[in-house]
């Protein structure tokens, strides 16, 4: 290629310029020509091609000082995008409904299992506790005779102590299981959200 | 070149090139290429940058029967020129630093 031939066709790569620019890029390379003491060919070929050259007006890429070379990535225009959403909408969408539905069922189940063993030993524990308390008012107030009281006195004071023992691990079970296991459930959650935030990320 | 030139960097060679003096756009191309891998069609538009940033100021002037197209440092671009070459040393420092080993032991230097 002649050094004019690189000079036109580098101008024809500049049009996107401002009349100005695109003059004072001419008038640089034309001079850079000049004022070398290379032939023209070897001029040419440190320059490059004027494509080359005209790229670097649109995007200063001057990371490594080399040649930015025009990367496109192959992007698909939108409607491509939107096209496939709407095909594939009807087959994902009852997928996902029903996946998320029946992720919030076991949950809700698991939930429900949860309170009635809770509220049964709960029950359990004013039964014992109503029933112990009643069996000693009744052998102290109905006056029993001596060995009738003291055993209902005593049955009485097991059922209360039993439901002691049931009220602590109720209590146990409601401050500290359970929040346990609702932290554990968030944290999991998170760290869920976690990797798949960091594996979009990540290039 | 392993490491590469940065743009901020480069910006930084070709005004310091311009402070040894008055000089046009194929001096400074081959100055910077005796030391640096610089692509020749990288420089131009740094220099319509560092004129346009005003720290280079670009008249003609006639050589050899022609008018040749000179570059010279402005004040602003003399300043900026120092600000480079202080953040130069600390970016030197630093990577000298990590490279030849002994951060780790450090414990008073300062983070940026």
């Amino acid at each position: 290629m002649t050094r004019t031939a690189w000079l036109n066709e580098l101008k024809g790569h500049l049009s996107f310029l401002p009349r100005e620019e695109a003059n004072e890029a001419m008038r640089y390379y034309e001079e850079y020509f000049e004022d070398s003491d290379l032939s023209d060919e070897e001029v040419i070929a440190q320059l490059g091609t004027p494509q080359s050259v005209a790229a670097s007006f649109r995007e200063p890429d001057a990371q490594q000082g080399a040649q930015a070379s025009p990367h496109h990535i192959p992007r698909w225009p939108i409607w491509v995008y939107v096209l496939i959403g709407v095909i594939a909408l009807p087959i994902l969408a009852p997928l996902i409904i029903g996946g998320a539905g029946t992720l919030v069922g076991a949950m809700a189940s698991a939930a429900g299992v949860l309170i009635a063993v809770v509220t049964g030993m709960f029950a359990v524990f004013v039964g014992l506790l109503g029933g112990g308390t009643a069996m000693i008012a009744k052998a102290v107030f109905m006056m029993e005779t001596p060995a009738n009281a003291l055993f209902a006195i005593g049955l009485g004071l097991l059922a209360i102590g039993l439901a002691i023992s049931l009220g602590a691990l109720i209590a146990v079970v409601v401050v500290k299981l359970i929040p346990a296991l609702i932290r554990a459930i968030v944290s999991f959650g998170t760290k869920l959200l976690e990797r798949v935030r960091k594996g979009g990320n990540s290039k | 070149m392993l490491f590469g030139i940065s743009s901020a960097l480069l910006d930084a060679l070709v005004l310091s090139v311009a402070s040894d003096g008055e000089t046009y756009g194929y001096e400074i191309t081959q100055t910077l290429r005796k030391s640096v891998d610089v692509s020749e069609s990288t420089l131009y538009p740094v220099l319509r940058r560092l004129q346009k940033d005003e720290c280079l100021s670009v008249y003609d002037k006639e050589f050899s029967g022609r008018n040749r197209r000179y570059y010279a440092l402005t004040p602003k671009g003399r300043s900026q020129l120092s600000l480079y070459r202080e953040e130069w040393k600390l970016y030197r420092d630093k990577v000298q630093k990590l490279l030849e080993g002994g951060v780790k032991d450090d414990q008073n230097s300062v983070a940026q």
